[in-house]
Protein backbone atom coordinates (compact mmCIF):
# COMPACT_ATOMS: atom_id res chain seq x y z
CA UNK A 1 0.00 0.00 0.00
CA UNK A 2 2.68 2.21 1.24
CA UNK A 3 6.36 2.20 0.36
CA UNK A 4 9.22 3.83 1.93
CA UNK A 5 12.99 3.58 0.73
CA UNK A 6 15.58 5.24 2.19
CA UNK A 7 14.21 8.56 2.93
CA UNK A 8 16.77 10.87 3.70
CA UNK A 9 16.23 15.26 4.09
CA UNK A 10 18.58 17.33 4.92
CA UNK A 11 17.80 20.84 6.46
CA UNK A 12 20.90 22.35 6.20
CA UNK A 13 24.14 20.44 7.16
CA UNK A 14 21.12 18.60 9.80
CA UNK A 15 19.87 15.07 8.75
CA UNK A 16 16.20 15.52 9.76
CA UNK A 17 15.26 11.89 8.22
CA UNK A 18 18.11 9.41 7.94
CA UNK A 19 17.63 6.59 5.79
CA UNK A 20 13.79 5.31 6.59
CA UNK A 21 12.59 2.30 4.79
CA UNK A 22 9.73 0.82 5.71
CA UNK A 23 6.34 -0.21 4.26
CA UNK A 24 2.17 0.31 5.09
CA UNK A 25 0.13 -3.23 4.45
CA UNK A 26 -3.89 -2.13 3.18
CA UNK A 27 -6.11 -1.84 6.46
CA UNK A 28 -3.37 -1.35 8.85
CA UNK A 29 -3.10 1.16 11.39
CA UNK A 30 0.80 2.39 11.64
CA UNK A 31 1.64 4.66 14.81
CA UNK A 32 4.65 6.60 14.12
CA UNK A 33 6.10 7.46 17.88
CA UNK A 34 9.00 9.48 18.76
CA UNK A 35 9.81 12.74 20.67
CA UNK A 36 9.61 15.98 19.81
CA UNK A 37 11.91 16.85 16.85
CA UNK A 38 12.56 13.28 15.79
CA UNK A 39 11.40 13.79 12.46
CA UNK A 40 8.15 12.46 12.43
CA UNK A 41 6.45 15.64 10.74
CA UNK A 42 9.27 15.70 8.23
CA UNK A 43 8.66 12.03 7.03
CA UNK A 44 4.94 12.35 7.05
CA UNK A 45 5.00 15.87 4.69
CA UNK A 46 7.36 13.66 2.56
CA UNK A 47 4.76 10.81 2.29
CA UNK A 48 2.12 13.33 1.72
CA UNK A 49 4.02 15.05 -1.17
CA UNK A 50 4.34 18.30 0.85
CA UNK A 51 8.19 18.59 0.99
CA UNK A 52 10.24 16.71 -1.25
CA UNK A 53 12.94 13.92 -0.07
CA UNK A 54 16.85 14.69 -0.38
CA UNK A 55 17.17 11.22 -1.88
CA UNK A 56 14.81 8.00 -1.48
CA UNK A 57 11.38 7.42 -2.73
CA UNK A 58 7.87 7.22 -1.47
CA UNK A 59 5.33 4.67 -3.31
CA UNK A 60 1.41 5.05 -2.51
CA UNK A 61 -0.24 2.01 -4.44
CA UNK A 62 2.54 1.94 -6.76
CA UNK A 63 2.27 5.31 -7.96
CA UNK A 64 5.54 7.15 -6.75
CA UNK A 65 4.78 10.71 -5.18
CA UNK A 66 7.23 12.76 -7.32
CA UNK A 67 6.55 10.96 -10.87
CA UNK A 68 2.71 10.54 -10.69
CA UNK A 69 1.75 13.19 -7.59
CA UNK A 70 -1.42 13.62 -8.92
CA UNK A 71 -2.79 9.83 -8.91
CA UNK A 72 -0.78 9.37 -5.33
CA UNK A 73 -2.07 12.74 -3.49
CA UNK A 74 -5.50 11.43 -4.40
CA UNK A 75 -5.10 7.96 -2.43
CA UNK A 76 -3.99 10.10 0.35
CA UNK A 77 -5.82 12.46 3.19
CA UNK A 78 -3.79 14.19 5.07
CA UNK A 79 -4.33 15.94 8.75
CA UNK A 80 -0.79 17.61 9.15
CA UNK A 81 0.03 19.21 12.85
CA UNK A 82 -1.83 22.28 12.44
CA UNK A 83 -5.34 21.80 10.98
CA UNK A 84 -5.11 23.67 7.35
CA UNK A 85 -8.38 25.88 7.93
CA UNK A 86 -9.62 28.50 5.96
CA UNK A 87 -10.36 30.34 9.48
CA UNK A 88 -13.02 32.91 7.49
CA UNK A 89 -14.93 30.28 5.64
CA UNK A 90 -18.26 28.11 7.21
CA UNK A 91 -17.46 24.43 7.95
CA UNK A 92 -19.39 23.61 5.10
CA UNK A 93 -18.20 26.14 2.93
CA UNK A 94 -14.66 24.60 3.28
CA UNK A 95 -15.42 21.09 3.20
CA UNK A 96 -17.09 22.26 -0.28
CA UNK A 97 -13.97 23.44 -1.36
CA UNK A 98 -11.77 20.32 -0.65
CA UNK A 99 -13.82 18.19 -2.43
CA UNK A 100 -14.06 20.99 -5.30
CA UNK A 101 -10.24 20.66 -5.07
CA UNK A 102 -9.99 16.69 -5.02
CA UNK A 103 -12.92 16.56 -7.33
CA UNK A 104 -15.68 14.87 -5.95
CA UNK A 105 -18.64 14.99 -8.07
CA UNK A 106 -21.66 17.05 -7.02
CA UNK A 107 -23.63 13.79 -6.87
CA UNK A 108 -21.32 12.23 -4.77
CA UNK A 109 -20.53 14.92 -2.63
CA UNK A 110 -23.92 15.44 -0.22
CA UNK A 111 -23.93 11.82 0.56
CA UNK A 112 -19.94 11.65 1.75
CA UNK A 113 -20.11 14.91 3.13
CA UNK A 114 -23.51 13.85 5.26
CA UNK A 115 -21.74 10.74 6.10
CA UNK A 116 -18.38 12.62 7.00
CA UNK A 117 -20.25 14.67 9.39
CA UNK A 118 -21.75 12.00 10.83
CA UNK A 119 -19.06 10.38 11.77
CA UNK A 120 -17.00 13.05 12.88
CA UNK A 121 -19.79 14.51 14.61
CA UNK A 122 -19.57 18.17 13.36
CA UNK A 123 -23.05 17.93 11.44
CA UNK A 124 -24.16 20.56 14.04
CA UNK A 125 -21.62 23.19 13.68
CA UNK A 126 -22.02 22.66 9.77
CA UNK A 127 -23.03 26.64 9.25
CA UNK A 128 -20.34 28.21 12.09
CA UNK A 129 -17.68 30.06 10.73
CA UNK A 130 -14.45 27.93 11.30
CA UNK A 131 -12.80 30.68 13.31
CA UNK A 132 -15.69 30.49 15.60
CA UNK A 133 -14.74 26.78 16.58
CA UNK A 134 -13.04 25.46 19.70
CA UNK A 135 -9.65 23.77 18.99
CA UNK A 136 -11.54 19.89 19.39
CA UNK A 137 -14.12 21.39 16.96
CA UNK A 138 -11.87 22.50 14.42
CA UNK A 139 -9.44 19.38 14.97
CA UNK A 140 -12.89 17.44 13.68
CA UNK A 141 -12.97 19.77 10.79
CA UNK A 142 -9.46 18.90 10.16
CA UNK A 143 -10.14 15.02 9.97
CA UNK A 144 -13.46 15.26 8.00
CA UNK A 145 -11.10 17.31 5.61
CA UNK A 146 -8.67 14.56 5.29
CA UNK A 147 -11.98 11.84 4.80
CA UNK A 148 -13.03 13.74 1.84
CA UNK A 149 -12.41 11.98 -1.98
CA UNK A 150 -12.27 8.53 0.02
CA UNK A 151 -8.63 8.06 -0.09
CA UNK A 152 -7.09 4.71 0.99
CA UNK A 153 -4.68 6.27 3.32
CA UNK A 154 -5.13 8.67 5.88
CA UNK A 155 -2.17 10.47 7.92
CA UNK A 156 -3.16 11.78 10.69
CA UNK A 157 0.16 14.09 12.16
CA UNK A 158 -0.59 14.13 16.02
CA UNK A 159 -4.60 14.16 15.76
CA UNK A 160 -5.08 14.65 19.35
CA UNK A 161 -2.52 17.00 20.52
CA UNK A 162 -4.32 19.93 22.57
CA UNK A 163 -7.18 18.21 23.10
CA UNK A 164 -9.28 17.77 26.26
CA UNK A 165 -9.04 14.09 27.92
CA UNK A 166 -12.75 13.42 26.45
CA UNK A 167 -12.16 14.53 23.16
CA UNK A 168 -8.86 12.22 23.04
CA UNK A 169 -11.10 9.39 23.74
CA UNK A 170 -13.49 10.04 20.97
CA UNK A 171 -10.81 10.83 18.53
CA UNK A 172 -9.29 7.57 19.24
CA UNK A 173 -12.38 5.66 19.00
CA UNK A 174 -12.92 8.08 15.65
CA UNK A 175 -9.51 6.16 14.54
CA UNK A 176 -10.43 2.53 15.29
CA UNK A 177 -13.56 3.43 13.15
CA UNK A 178 -12.10 4.74 10.11
CA UNK A 179 -9.33 1.91 10.35
CA UNK A 180 -11.95 -0.56 9.01
CA UNK A 181 -11.85 1.02 5.91
CA UNK A 182 -8.59 3.02 5.38
CA UNK A 183 -4.51 2.71 6.17
CA UNK A 184 -3.99 4.83 8.92
CA UNK A 185 -0.37 6.60 9.39
CA UNK A 186 -0.55 7.89 12.90
CA UNK A 187 1.90 9.98 14.56
CA UNK A 188 2.05 10.27 18.41
CA UNK A 189 4.34 11.57 21.25
CA UNK A 190 2.14 9.70 23.51
CA UNK A 191 2.32 5.86 23.77
CA UNK A 192 -0.57 5.05 25.53
CA UNK A 193 -2.18 6.49 22.33
CA UNK A 194 -0.36 4.41 20.32
CA UNK A 195 -0.57 1.51 22.04
CA UNK A 196 -4.35 1.67 22.07
CA UNK A 197 -5.33 2.15 18.14
CA UNK A 198 -2.12 1.21 16.41
CA UNK A 199 -1.28 -2.76 14.54
CA UNK A 200 2.09 -1.72 14.45
CA UNK A 201 4.75 0.80 15.86
CA UNK A 202 7.46 2.18 14.08
CA UNK A 203 9.72 3.99 16.62
CA UNK A 204 11.82 6.79 15.12
CA UNK A 205 14.51 9.27 16.97
CA UNK A 206 16.86 11.55 15.58
CA UNK A 207 15.67 10.96 11.90
CA UNK A 208 16.53 7.35 12.05
CA UNK A 209 14.08 3.91 12.87
CA UNK A 210 15.14 2.71 16.17
CA UNK A 211 12.35 -0.34 16.05
CA UNK A 212 9.37 -1.84 14.30
CA UNK A 213 6.99 -3.72 15.60
CA UNK A 214 3.76 -4.63 17.54
CA UNK A 215 3.16 -3.10 20.47
CA UNK A 216 2.70 -6.08 22.57
CA UNK A 217 6.07 -7.29 21.46
CA UNK A 218 7.61 -3.01 22.19
CA UNK A 219 5.66 -4.00 25.81
CA UNK A 220 7.27 -7.19 25.99
CA UNK A 221 11.06 -6.11 25.17
CA UNK A 222 9.99 -3.62 27.80
CA UNK A 223 9.89 -6.30 30.29
CA UNK A 224 12.96 -6.17 31.39
CA UNK A 225 12.34 -2.38 33.05
CA UNK A 226 8.79 -2.97 35.15
CA UNK A 227 8.90 -0.72 38.15
CA UNK A 228 6.73 -0.06 41.14
CA UNK A 229 6.33 3.33 43.18
CA UNK A 230 6.03 3.26 46.47
CA UNK A 231 5.27 6.22 49.26
CA UNK A 232 5.37 4.85 52.57
CA UNK A 233 5.83 6.73 56.05
CA UNK A 234 9.13 5.57 57.50
CA UNK A 235 12.75 4.97 57.83
CA UNK A 236 14.44 4.72 54.00
CA UNK A 237 17.27 2.25 54.66
CA UNK A 238 15.54 0.04 56.75
CA UNK A 239 12.58 -0.31 54.19
CA UNK A 240 15.46 -0.63 51.49
CA UNK A 241 17.02 -3.93 52.99
CA UNK A 242 13.46 -5.15 54.25
CA UNK A 243 12.21 -4.58 50.07
CA UNK A 244 14.76 -5.86 48.51
CA UNK A 245 15.14 -9.20 50.61
CA UNK A 246 11.90 -10.06 48.52
CA UNK A 247 12.42 -12.38 46.03
CA UNK A 248 11.85 -10.77 42.86
CA UNK A 249 12.65 -7.62 43.76
CA UNK A 250 15.73 -5.98 41.73
CA UNK A 251 16.71 -2.78 43.06
CA UNK A 252 15.03 0.26 44.89
CA UNK A 253 16.07 3.81 44.58
CA UNK A 254 14.50 6.65 46.62
CA UNK A 255 13.04 8.76 44.13
CA UNK A 256 11.23 11.89 46.96
CA UNK A 257 11.76 12.28 50.83
CA UNK A 258 9.65 14.82 52.55
CA UNK A 259 9.52 14.75 56.61
CA UNK A 260 9.44 11.72 57.81
CA UNK A 261 7.68 9.96 54.16
CA UNK A 262 9.70 8.38 51.17
CA UNK A 263 8.76 7.46 47.76
CA UNK A 264 10.62 5.05 46.45
CA UNK A 265 10.67 3.23 42.73
CA UNK A 266 11.19 -0.49 42.70
CA UNK A 267 12.56 -2.07 39.96
CA UNK A 268 11.09 -5.96 39.49
CA UNK A 269 11.22 -9.08 37.40
CA UNK A 270 8.33 -9.06 35.56
CA UNK A 271 7.67 -12.66 35.79
CA UNK A 272 6.84 -12.59 39.67
CA UNK A 273 4.62 -10.29 41.09
CA UNK A 274 5.69 -8.70 44.46
CA UNK A 275 3.64 -6.77 45.37
CA UNK A 276 1.73 -8.74 47.79
CA UNK A 277 5.62 -9.52 49.57
CA UNK A 278 5.35 -5.66 49.31
CA UNK A 279 2.44 -5.06 51.01
CA UNK A 280 2.91 -7.44 53.78
CA UNK A 281 7.24 -6.57 54.73
CA UNK A 282 5.61 -3.07 54.83
CA UNK A 283 2.22 -4.36 57.37
CA UNK A 284 4.92 -6.05 59.56
CA UNK A 285 7.19 -2.62 60.68
CA UNK A 286 3.80 -0.82 60.31
CA UNK A 287 4.90 1.35 57.99
CA UNK A 288 1.59 3.21 56.38
CA UNK A 289 1.88 2.79 52.67
CA UNK A 290 0.76 6.24 51.50
CA UNK A 291 0.76 5.34 47.34
CA UNK A 292 1.65 2.17 45.66
CA UNK A 293 1.30 1.67 41.82
CA UNK A 294 3.25 0.55 38.55
CA UNK A 295 4.80 2.66 37.09
CA UNK A 296 3.84 2.81 33.06
CA UNK A 297 6.56 2.83 30.54
CA UNK A 298 7.58 6.14 29.41
CA UNK A 299 8.35 7.09 26.14
CA UNK A 300 11.81 7.39 27.46
CA UNK A 301 12.12 4.23 29.21
CA UNK A 302 11.36 2.72 25.16
CA UNK A 303 13.95 5.09 23.53
CA UNK A 304 16.30 3.77 26.26
CA UNK A 305 15.64 -0.33 25.94
CA UNK A 306 15.40 0.30 22.12
CA UNK A 307 18.36 1.92 22.17
CA UNK A 308 20.37 -0.42 25.08
CA UNK A 309 19.20 -3.65 23.22
CA UNK A 310 20.72 -2.48 19.70
CA UNK A 311 24.05 -2.28 21.84
CA UNK A 312 23.42 -5.23 23.45
CA UNK A 313 23.24 -7.20 19.67
CA UNK A 314 25.68 -5.44 18.36
CA UNK A 315 28.02 -5.78 21.42
CA UNK B 1 -7.96 25.53 -10.69
CA UNK B 2 -11.64 26.72 -10.63
CA UNK B 3 -11.58 25.91 -7.00
CA UNK B 4 -8.94 28.08 -6.30
CA UNK B 5 -9.92 30.76 -8.15
CA UNK B 6 -13.48 30.92 -6.78
CA UNK B 7 -11.95 30.79 -3.45
CA UNK B 8 -9.37 32.97 -3.74
CA UNK B 9 -12.02 35.05 -5.31
CA UNK B 10 -14.71 34.93 -2.38
CA UNK B 11 -12.31 35.32 -0.05
CA UNK B 12 -11.31 39.14 -1.34
CA UNK B 13 -14.87 39.52 0.51
CA UNK B 14 -14.90 37.30 3.35
CA UNK B 15 -11.97 39.46 4.61
CA UNK B 16 -12.30 43.41 4.59
CA UNK B 17 -9.82 43.44 2.44
CA UNK B 18 -11.98 43.22 -1.39
CA UNK B 19 -14.01 45.62 0.14
CA UNK B 20 -11.15 47.85 0.84
CA UNK B 21 -9.69 47.63 -2.57
CA UNK B 22 -12.81 48.03 -4.29
CA UNK B 23 -13.88 51.33 -1.85
CA UNK B 24 -10.26 52.98 -2.54
CA UNK B 25 -10.16 53.01 -6.13
CA UNK B 26 -13.88 54.10 -6.15
CA UNK B 27 -12.79 56.51 -4.32
CA UNK B 28 -9.75 58.11 -6.00
CA UNK B 29 -11.05 57.25 -9.63
CA UNK B 30 -14.24 59.15 -8.13
CA UNK B 31 -12.66 62.52 -6.84
CA UNK B 32 -10.85 62.54 -10.41
CA UNK B 33 -13.90 62.36 -11.90
CA UNK B 34 -16.26 64.58 -9.93
CA UNK B 35 -13.03 67.13 -10.24
CA UNK B 36 -13.41 66.71 -14.00
CA UNK B 37 -17.16 67.72 -14.12
CA UNK B 38 -16.77 70.50 -12.44
CA UNK B 39 -14.47 71.60 -14.52
CA UNK B 40 -16.27 70.75 -17.81
CA UNK B 41 -13.69 68.75 -19.69
CA UNK B 42 -14.20 65.23 -18.93
CA UNK B 43 -11.16 62.95 -20.10
CA UNK B 44 -11.57 59.20 -19.08
CA UNK B 45 -8.24 58.97 -20.57
CA UNK B 46 -6.38 61.41 -18.03
CA UNK B 47 -8.72 59.84 -15.01
CA UNK B 48 -7.05 56.60 -16.46
CA UNK B 49 -3.25 57.99 -16.36
CA UNK B 50 -4.29 59.77 -12.49
CA UNK B 51 -5.46 56.35 -11.59
CA UNK B 52 -1.88 54.47 -12.84
CA UNK B 53 0.05 56.68 -10.01
CA UNK B 54 -1.86 54.60 -7.41
CA UNK B 55 -0.35 51.08 -8.87
CA UNK B 56 1.75 50.87 -6.19
CA UNK B 57 -0.75 51.31 -3.67
CA UNK B 58 -3.71 49.28 -5.01
CA UNK B 59 -1.55 46.29 -6.38
CA UNK B 60 -0.17 45.13 -3.25
CA UNK B 61 -3.43 45.21 -1.66
CA UNK B 62 -4.74 42.96 -3.90
CA UNK B 63 -1.71 40.73 -4.17
CA UNK B 64 0.16 40.80 -0.68
CA UNK B 65 -1.89 38.20 0.69
CA UNK B 66 -2.33 35.50 -2.10
CA UNK B 67 0.85 33.41 -0.94
CA UNK B 68 1.71 35.01 2.85
CA UNK B 69 -1.31 34.34 4.29
CA UNK B 70 -1.73 30.59 2.98
CA UNK B 71 1.63 30.04 4.61
CA UNK B 72 0.78 31.93 7.70
CA UNK B 73 -2.49 30.03 8.09
CA UNK B 74 -0.67 26.85 7.40
CA UNK B 75 -3.34 26.20 4.46
CA UNK B 76 -0.67 25.95 1.79
CA UNK B 77 -0.06 22.10 3.05
CA UNK B 78 -3.63 21.89 2.34
CA UNK B 79 -2.50 23.09 -1.11
CA UNK B 80 0.08 21.56 -2.14
CA UNK B 81 -1.24 18.29 -0.94
CA UNK B 82 -4.11 18.06 -3.18
CA UNK B 83 -4.33 16.35 -6.06
CA UNK B 84 -4.65 20.20 -7.51
CA UNK B 85 -1.13 20.62 -9.54
CA UNK B 86 1.07 23.52 -8.39
CA UNK B 87 1.00 25.73 -11.65
CA UNK B 88 -2.89 25.08 -11.53
CA UNK B 89 -3.06 26.96 -7.95
CA UNK B 90 -0.54 29.75 -9.37
CA UNK B 91 -2.86 30.54 -11.88
CA UNK B 92 -6.08 30.28 -10.22
CA UNK B 93 -5.19 32.72 -7.63
CA UNK B 94 -3.21 35.00 -10.47
CA UNK B 95 -7.12 34.89 -12.19
CA UNK B 96 -8.76 35.76 -8.74
CA UNK B 97 -6.64 38.75 -8.31
CA UNK B 98 -7.39 40.12 -12.18
CA UNK B 99 -10.79 40.16 -11.21
CA UNK B 100 -10.77 41.45 -8.79
CA UNK B 101 -9.10 44.49 -10.49
CA UNK B 102 -11.56 44.65 -12.87
CA UNK B 103 -14.19 44.32 -10.38
CA UNK B 104 -12.25 47.67 -9.51
CA UNK B 105 -12.87 49.21 -12.58
CA UNK B 106 -15.93 48.60 -13.14
CA UNK B 107 -16.39 52.11 -10.97
CA UNK B 108 -14.70 53.37 -13.91
CA UNK B 109 -17.43 52.38 -16.14
CA UNK B 110 -20.08 53.87 -14.34
CA UNK B 111 -18.03 57.25 -14.94
CA UNK B 112 -17.78 56.13 -18.91
CA UNK B 113 -21.76 55.50 -18.77
CA UNK B 114 -22.03 59.28 -17.23
CA UNK B 115 -19.91 60.16 -20.15
CA UNK B 116 -22.46 58.66 -22.64
CA UNK B 117 -25.52 60.84 -21.12
CA UNK B 118 -23.57 64.07 -21.04
CA UNK B 119 -21.53 63.68 -24.55
CA UNK B 120 -22.93 60.90 -26.47
CA UNK B 121 -19.93 58.84 -27.00
CA UNK B 122 -16.92 56.94 -25.23
CA UNK B 123 -13.81 58.26 -27.48
CA UNK B 124 -11.20 55.52 -28.33
CA UNK B 125 -8.69 57.04 -26.65
CA UNK B 126 -10.86 55.95 -23.33
CA UNK B 127 -11.01 52.47 -24.12
CA UNK B 128 -7.19 52.49 -24.84
CA UNK B 129 -6.41 54.14 -21.82
CA UNK B 130 -8.83 50.80 -19.97
CA UNK B 131 -7.15 48.32 -21.87
CA UNK B 132 -3.74 49.84 -21.06
CA UNK B 133 -4.30 49.78 -17.25
CA UNK B 134 -5.74 46.41 -17.72
CA UNK B 135 -2.45 44.73 -18.99
CA UNK B 136 -0.02 47.17 -16.49
CA UNK B 137 -2.03 46.02 -13.91
CA UNK B 138 -1.99 42.15 -15.10
CA UNK B 139 1.67 42.75 -15.37
CA UNK B 140 2.10 44.24 -11.98
CA UNK B 141 -0.49 42.03 -10.28
CA UNK B 142 2.26 38.99 -11.21
CA UNK B 143 5.00 40.57 -9.65
CA UNK B 144 2.67 40.90 -6.22
CA UNK B 145 2.20 37.83 -6.10
CA UNK B 146 5.85 37.15 -6.54
CA UNK B 147 6.65 39.10 -3.26
CA UNK B 148 3.91 37.73 -1.60
CA UNK B 149 5.64 33.98 -2.43
CA UNK B 150 8.65 35.11 -1.32
CA UNK B 151 7.20 35.63 2.24
CA UNK B 152 4.90 34.81 5.21
CA UNK B 153 4.45 38.32 6.02
CA UNK B 154 1.95 39.80 4.23
CA UNK B 155 3.42 43.14 5.19
CA UNK B 156 6.66 42.36 3.67
CA UNK B 157 5.16 41.45 0.63
CA UNK B 158 3.19 44.78 0.60
CA UNK B 159 6.31 46.90 0.94
CA UNK B 160 8.46 44.55 -1.55
CA UNK B 161 5.90 44.78 -4.28
CA UNK B 162 5.43 48.95 -3.40
CA UNK B 163 8.68 49.63 -3.75
CA UNK B 164 9.16 47.81 -6.93
CA UNK B 165 6.27 48.91 -8.68
CA UNK B 166 7.58 52.78 -7.59
CA UNK B 167 10.60 51.62 -9.25
CA UNK B 168 8.90 50.71 -12.49
CA UNK B 169 7.37 54.45 -12.13
CA UNK B 170 10.24 56.18 -12.07
CA UNK B 171 12.31 54.36 -15.03
CA UNK B 172 11.85 57.34 -17.29
CA UNK B 173 13.86 59.57 -14.53
CA UNK B 174 15.93 56.95 -14.32
CA UNK B 175 16.94 56.31 -18.00
CA UNK B 176 17.41 60.42 -17.94
CA UNK B 177 19.72 60.27 -15.13
CA UNK B 178 21.45 57.38 -16.26
CA UNK B 179 22.15 58.66 -19.47
CA UNK B 180 23.73 61.83 -18.37
CA UNK B 181 25.61 60.12 -15.68
CA UNK B 182 27.41 57.85 -18.72
CA UNK B 183 28.09 60.95 -20.86
CA UNK B 184 29.41 62.98 -18.09
CA UNK B 185 31.46 59.88 -17.03
CA UNK B 186 33.01 59.34 -20.46
CA UNK B 187 33.81 62.63 -21.13
CA UNK B 188 35.30 63.19 -18.08
CA UNK B 189 37.72 60.62 -18.01
CA UNK B 190 37.97 59.99 -21.40
CA UNK B 191 37.96 56.19 -21.33
CA UNK B 192 37.87 54.22 -24.75
CA UNK B 193 38.81 57.58 -26.13
CA UNK B 194 35.54 57.80 -27.78
CA UNK B 195 34.36 60.61 -29.80
CA UNK B 196 31.39 63.43 -29.10
CA UNK B 197 28.90 61.41 -31.23
CA UNK B 198 30.24 57.95 -29.74
CA UNK B 199 29.75 59.30 -26.62
CA UNK B 200 26.54 60.82 -26.77
CA UNK B 201 25.44 57.71 -28.95
CA UNK B 202 26.44 55.43 -25.78
CA UNK B 203 24.25 57.95 -23.66
CA UNK B 204 21.52 57.55 -25.81
CA UNK B 205 21.56 53.71 -26.22
CA UNK B 206 21.41 53.25 -22.43
CA UNK B 207 19.05 55.82 -21.91
CA UNK B 208 16.57 53.64 -24.75
CA UNK B 209 17.52 50.12 -22.88
CA UNK B 210 16.06 51.15 -19.96
CA UNK B 211 13.29 53.05 -21.45
CA UNK B 212 12.77 49.85 -23.31
CA UNK B 213 11.32 47.93 -19.71
CA UNK B 214 9.41 51.00 -19.00
CA UNK B 215 5.98 49.80 -19.07
CA UNK B 216 4.19 52.76 -18.38
CA UNK B 217 5.56 54.54 -21.38
CA UNK B 218 5.66 51.19 -23.55
CA UNK B 219 1.52 51.46 -23.27
CA UNK B 220 1.13 55.57 -23.08
CA UNK B 221 0.22 55.46 -26.73
CA UNK B 222 -2.98 53.52 -25.28
CA UNK B 223 -4.05 56.56 -23.94
CA UNK B 224 -3.94 58.57 -27.32
CA UNK B 225 -6.08 55.98 -28.76
CA UNK B 226 -3.72 54.07 -30.38
CA UNK B 227 -3.80 50.57 -30.58
CA UNK B 228 -0.54 48.39 -30.60
CA UNK B 229 0.29 44.57 -30.65
CA UNK B 230 3.74 45.17 -29.16
CA UNK B 231 2.92 46.70 -25.70
CA UNK B 232 0.64 44.11 -25.24
CA UNK B 233 2.59 41.46 -26.14
CA UNK B 234 5.05 43.31 -23.53
CA UNK B 235 2.77 43.35 -20.61
CA UNK B 236 1.55 39.92 -21.57
CA UNK B 237 5.27 38.54 -21.45
CA UNK B 238 6.27 39.99 -18.42
CA UNK B 239 3.33 38.78 -16.53
CA UNK B 240 3.82 35.24 -17.51
CA UNK B 241 7.42 35.34 -16.77
CA UNK B 242 5.94 36.56 -13.69
CA UNK B 243 3.93 34.12 -12.98
CA UNK B 244 6.18 31.33 -13.67
CA UNK B 245 8.34 32.61 -11.07
CA UNK B 246 5.99 32.44 -8.62
CA UNK B 247 5.35 28.88 -9.65
CA UNK B 248 9.32 28.14 -9.49
CA UNK B 249 9.81 29.83 -6.38
CA UNK B 250 6.69 27.98 -4.89
CA UNK B 251 8.31 24.30 -5.98
CA UNK B 252 11.99 25.21 -4.73
CA UNK B 253 10.62 25.46 -1.38
CA UNK B 254 9.81 22.00 -1.71
CA UNK B 255 13.00 20.92 -2.13
CA UNK B 256 15.07 23.51 0.01
CA UNK B 257 17.10 22.18 2.79
CA UNK B 258 17.44 25.38 4.57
Amino acid sequence: MIEITNLVKYYGEKKAVNGISFTVNQGEVLGFLGPNGAGKSTTMNIITGYLSATSGSVKINGHDILEEPELAKKSIGYLPELPPLYLDMTVLEYLNFICDTKGVSRKERIRQLAEIMRLVKIAHVSDRIIHNLSKGYRQRVGIAQAMIGNPEVLVLDEPTVGLDPKQIIEIRNLIKTLSKKHTVILSSHILPEVQAVCDRVVIINQGKIAAIDSPTALSHRLSGTSKLLLAFVGPFREAQSNLRAIPGVKNVTLTHEKDDACQVEIQVDPNMDVRKSVFFTMANHSWPILEFRSLDPSLEDIFLSVTNSKIDREG
Amino acid sequence: MLAIYKREFLSYFRAPIGWVAVALFALISGFYFVTMLGTGAVNIASEFSFLRRFFMVLIPLITMRLFSEEKKNGTEVLLYTSPVPMYKIVIGKYLAAISLQVLMLSGVFLHMIVLIFLSGRVDASSWGACIGYLFLSALFIAIGMMCSALTENQIVAAVVSFVVILFSQMLGTVATSAQNLLVSLLKSTKLFGLSEEAIYNAGVGISNAINWIDPFSKTSDFSAGIFGIVPLFFCLSFAALFVFLTYRLLEKKRWSQG
